[in-house]
């Protein structure tokens, strides 16, 4: 038998996975659209046409009730959907690294309250919780959208991180770095944290299109913020005009609907490759 | 000679659900400087609870309930948790029974080993973000790794400037204890506990294992505390053995004396259900019964209810106190208690 390292066989693994692939791919042309918007994109997203053209050769998807053009305006919106998933997965993990952490290695009556705490958030709806939040605040920018979201989400991540460090703490390299006289905080992230890092990429892949489509919907419903360029908003602007220019809310719901598929696909393909379940 | 470590009357319970739990009830030890001690018992005896309350790693739900530990002559039951971080590793150190899974898998063996001697020599102790900032010192990363290299070539790792640089799953069993070993002894320890080292590794690297200890302990005037449950093992390496039994300590004695003329009735019918050369045709004797629940304890002597020597009305009411027979032998046994007096 052939001797494969570990990042081969992953790497084989992922090629026998088609959907995974699939997913990748999307994700891949997404991080290229993402990254090279200003090469991509023929116009300026703000720069306005005449409004409401159907696609031609000039402007591929068309031009909104405004004049911008669709296909620009899609491009840049890319860059906005992974600023925002990147972002709450970001703050997500940091909290929930902290709170699963020391609920589940320092355990006793502090996780019992921490975990109290984050089962009232488990048992509110979470979106319905979001939409309630990000309308109490008068200018909604989109840093404000995020905290909100990941603060309202943490409780999952959490969990997992929890019940990995409960896995872990009894580990006897633990056991074995608390005898050579290492401190709880380093046990907790240089000797903890790098073991269970597996599971928690994998969930956050797939919260990442959950924030990008919560970020979508409460920009559909125009709580978004309007100075940045979102899905969301782009197919509220098609909304009215959905019989006579359908091309202003299609694109960008085309796009949406691919990424968020890309991003789940692709999450859904690590877990099996990693074999973990969250 | 002076005492290294002198365990007074410690008593170590796990508060479980069905009951607490007595793991080490009453335990009194010695062992002086630059003696190497076996503790031997059998599975649930107590053996690893012990070597883990003398750097007080015991964790919920068990709890170090009464008892001195001194080190030295210094109480560290009474340490903070933060002088005990200096003496973990430092000059207590402990290598464990599973050398496989005691290597954090995501780590080069340098960097494990690296970890130990930084935390201990070079005072980055706690300090996560010092420590961290002092990997991009040159002269720092480098004088670490001499120590390092230095560490595997003393342990016998053949070019220790290569497989320093290696993951534990690059290494053999054999030589992730040795790796182990390095770590511990890194620091050059005063005391080196050992549970059970040699218990997962094939017969011949246990002997190399075991020559490497005595190796190193006649070059650094370590002391050890071997602990196992294989007798021929400690009667090889050890000055002193001590027996333990459910939580208590029955005997201890020099290693000679313990082989020729046991003192407890359990000494005794361990010894003879070791199998030998020349037993042939002879069914091997063992110990009837089965070992005592350790929440619900028989009375007085633990191990009367298997004990051929038994004095009904005296065994099982009455538990033995540990008595210091002429010979210097330690032994926990009515039946001694009258030579004594």
């Amino acid at each position: 038998m052939k001797i494969t390292s570990p990042t081969a066989s992953t790497l084989k693994k992922l090629k026998e996975n088609k959907a995974a692939l699939f997913g990748f791919a999307i994700v891949l042309f997404f991080i290229t659209l993402v990254i090279f918007a200003d090469i991509i994109a023929p116009y300026d997203p703000n720069e306005v046409f005449r409004a409401r053209q159907p696609p031609s050769s000039k402007h591929w998807f068309g031009t909104d009730t405004r004049g911008r053009d669709v296909f620009s305006l899609v491009v840049y919106g890319a860059r906005t959907t992974f600023y925002v998933g990147a972002c709450c997965c970001l703050i997500e993990f940091v909290i929930s690294f902290i709170i699963g952490g020391v609920s589940g290695y320092i355990g006793g009556w502090l996780d019992e309250a921490l975990m109290r705490i984050a089962d009232i958030f488990l048992a509110l709806p979470s979106f319905i919780m979001v939409i309630l939040a990000v309308s109490m605040f008068k200018a909604r920018s989109l840093s404000i959208i995020i905290l909100v979201m990941a603060l309202i989400d943490w409780p999952y991540m959490t969990r997992v991180i929890r019940s990995q460090v409960l896995q872990m703490k009894n580990a006897p390299f633990v056991e074995a770095a608390r005898a050579m006289g290492a401190s709880t905080p380093r046990i907790l992230f240089r000797h903890i944290l790098p073991n269970i890092i597996l599971p928690v990429i994998v969930l956050s892949t797939i919260h990442f299109a959950g924030y990008v489509l919560w970020e979508a919907s409460l920009s559909f419903l125009g709580l978004g913020d309007p100075n940045s360029i979102s899905y969301g908003a782009i197919i509220l602007s098609g909304k009215n005009t959905l019989q006579t220019c359908p091309w202003i809310s299609f694109f960008p719901g085309i796009f949406l609907f691919l990424l968020l598929l890309g991003f789940q696909l692709f999450g859904d393909g690590l877990r099996d490759i990693f074999e973990i379940r969250v | 000679m002076s005492k290294l470590l002198d365990i007074r009357n410690l008593r170590v319970y796990y508060y479980t659900r069905y009951g607490v739990v007595k793991a080490v009830d009453g335990v009194s030890l010695e062992m002086e400087k630059g003696e190497n001690l076996g503790v031997a018992g059998e599975s649930g005896s107590g053996k690893s609870t012990l070597a883990l309350s003398i750097l007080r790693l015991i964790r919920e739900p068990g709890k170090i309930v009464s008892g001195k530990i001194l080190f030295n002559g210094e109480d560290l039951l009474k340490k903070s948790e933060e002088e005990m971080r200096k003496i973990r590793g430092a000059r207590i150190s402990m290598i464990f029974q599973d050398p496989t899974s005691s290597l954090n898998p995501v780590y080069t063996i340098g960097d494990q080993i690296g970890e130990a001697i930084s935390l201990h020599q070079f005072n980055v102790e706690g300090g996560l973000l010092d420590w961290f900032l002092a990997k991009f010192k040159r002269s720092y990363v480098r004088e670490v790794e001499d120590k390092v290299k230095e560490a595997l070539s003393l342990v016998g790792v053949s070019d220790p400037s290569k497989r320093m640089k290696e993951y534990p799953h690059q290494f053999s069993g054999g030589m992730r204890q040795r790796a182990m070993i390095a770590m511990a002894i890194s620091c050059r320890p005063d005391l080196l506990i050992a549970d059970e080292p040699t218990t997962n590794l094939d017969v011949t690297i246990q002997a190399q294992i075991l020559d490497l200890m005595n190796h190193l302990q006649e070059e650094f005037d370590v002391s050890i505390m071997l602990i196992s449950h294989n007798l021929g093992v400690l009667s090889e390496f050890c000055h002193k053995i001590a027996i333990m039994y459910a939580g208590n300590l029955l005997e201890l004695s020099d290693t000679e004396t313990l082989f020729e003329d046991p003192k407890h009735p359990y000494t005794e019918a361990l010894l003879q259900s070791i199998p030998r050369f020349g037993f042939k045709g002879k069914r091997l004797s063992t110990i009837p019964g089965k070992p005592p629940s350790l929440i619900n304890p028989p009375l007085g002597c633990k191990f009367h209810p298997r004990c051929k020597y038994r004095i009904d009305g005296v065994c099982n009411k009455i538990p033995p106190p540990l008595i210091e027979l002429d010979s210097g032998i330690k032994v926990a046994c009515h039946r001694y208690l009258e030579e004594c007096q």
